[in-house]
């Protein structure tokens, strides 16, 4: 068993513990060389619980040849741990349909949504719970970032891949690296999947120089750090909008180097896209790192872009 | 003399049924006093701060009243949610409180078991506010039955006591 699998079994072991007792004890039951593949764990009302692992295929769980019962208490009782009885408190996680967990995973909620001026305010009737499993990687950013260095100041970078190749991963990898060395980072972490706060403390490794604003939008969270944390390096998650690409440029303006992720697959994909045109106009970003995957490992392409 | 004695302490032993519950309705007004005392506390808490439960049953744990031992029970339980709801941890911590309530009084303390922790906070404090009328009404009525009732039955205990004395004391 490598460290990276037995680093997944714990995981799955830490997760489920947000889950009722009974659930919780038959998962840990299962054959652990199943639970190094699990990825999400889904409890669906009246319909089963069921797991899933990289490939996204489900497999829905029996007990004895029969659907392992999950009822709409169970997905409540599950929210009321996960909130330790204290829904109040999840308000804002509930608007954004997930509630972060200790160690960095994360429960997704579906259900009927109770709207508030058009807005969604959080999930009255729970139909249905996605328990995403973290398993971060530490250290994939290490023969990278000598590259993203000139005389040891980073270099504004900008990482692209497709949709689940480990952009975030490797930002949040270079942020920690990044801390080591001295540099301190401003996140603008919206969605809570970089650094995964909880109670303000990071769930994932950001290392020890990170300063999170967790849930905030991009644009308005990069502006305030700017003014309020005095960043040597601000980093985003998925650049798309226009507000973000502007409070990067500004960052720029202002001496901070940067650190951004965005959906693509290369510059010239970058290019034809109108929201992203400031920052090559403005030439913002100094490297670009494509994230490739060959043969089932990930492979890291660095390009200095003048 | 012994005779004077065993009459002393019947005298004494009646006396003190009828003090015992003289002191449960006194007692009984005051924990619904501080019952309802805690709860405008939460609901101040929540609505201003949107207080977690587990500040709100510390903060309450830390008074010096009456109610203090349910809000420690409660807050001690928060560490087996995976085994138990939260109304049932609650309904548990009342059980084992032995506040002096009537039934329908517990009732009430009971539903606030459903309402802690489960909707948003001002929500909750809408709720908290209505149990709370509620039982400010059981108050009114501890407070008038303690008033009538209380003092008559120290009365009362010490009479029937006095009268076993002279019946069974012969001349």
């Amino acid at each position: 068993m490598t460290a990276e699998m037995s680093a997944r079994r714990r995981a799955v072991c830490e997760a489920v513990r947000v889950l009722p007792g009974s659930l919780c004890r038959f998962l840990l039951s299962q054959d652990p060389r199943r639970q190094e593949g699990w990825e999400e764990i889904r409890l669906r009302a009246g319909r089963g619980l069921f797991v899933s692992g990289g490939d996204g295929a489900e497999e829905r769980l029996t007990r004895d040849g029969q659907s392992v019962p999950i009822s709409a208490e169970d997905l409540r009782q599950t929210v009321e741990i996960a909130t330790r009885a204290s829904l109040q408190g999840a308000a804002d996680k509930l608007s954004a349909g997930f509630l972060p967990l200790p160690g960095g995973h994360r429960l997704g909620l579906c259900g009927t949504v109770t709207l508030r001026e058009g807005h969604v305010l959080s999930v009255r009737t729970l139909s249905s719970l996605n328990l995403r499993i973290a398993c971060p990687v530490t250290g994939i950013g290490e023969d990278l970032l000598p590259r993203l260095l000139v005389e040891g100041r980073f270099q504004s970078t900008l990482i692209v891949a497709p949709p689940g190749e480990g952009k975030t991963t490797l930002l949040r990898d270079l942020i920690r690296l990044l801390g080591l060395r001295g540099v301190r980072t401003g996140l603008a972490d919206e969605r809570g999947e970089v650094a995964a706060l909880r109670g303000g403390v990071p769930q994932l490794d950001v290392g020890p120089l990170a300063d999170v604003l967790d849930g905030c939008p991009k644009g308005e969270g990069l502006l305030l750090l700017l003014r309020s944390m005095a960043p040597q390096v601000l980093a985003a998650d998925e650049i798309t909008r226009p507000e973000d690409t502007a409070a990067l440029c500004q960052g720029a303006n202002c001496g901070a180097a940067l650190l951004a992720t965005a959906h693509g697959t290369d510059w010239d994909g970058l290019r034809r896209r109108e929201v992203y045109r400031p920052l090559l106009e403005q030439r913002v970003f100094r490297r670009l790192v494509t994230i490739r995957r060959e043969g089932g490992r990930r492979s890291y392409r660095v390009e200095e872009l003048l | 003399m012994i005779r004077l004695a065993g009459g002393l302490m019947v005298c004494a032993a009646c006396g003190w049924v009828g003090w015992r519950r003289w002191s449960w309705y006194r007692e009984r007004r005051q924990t619904l006093s501080d019952a309802v005392h805690a709860i405008d506390r939460m609901s101040a808490e929540l609505n201003a701060c949107q207080t977690d439960t587990a500040a709100l049953l510390a903060l309450l744990a830390q008074a010096q009243d009456r109610c203090a031992p349910l809000f420690a029970r409660c807050l001690d339980g928060l560490d087996h949610l995976n085994e138990r709801p939260f109304a049932r941890i609650w309904d548990q911590a009342l059980r084992e409180s032995t506040l002096p309530l009537r039934e329908e009084e517990r009732a009430l303390l009971r539903r606030v078991g459903s309402v802690l922790g489960r909707y948003e906070g001002q929500e909750q404090a809408r709720l908290l506010s209505g149990l709370r009328r509620a039982l400010e009404g059981s108050l009114e009525d501890a407070r008038e039955e303690e008033r009538r009732l209380g003092r008559l039955s120290l009365i009362l205990g010490l009479s029937v006591g006095l009268l076993l004395v002279l019946l069974i004391m012969p001349g």
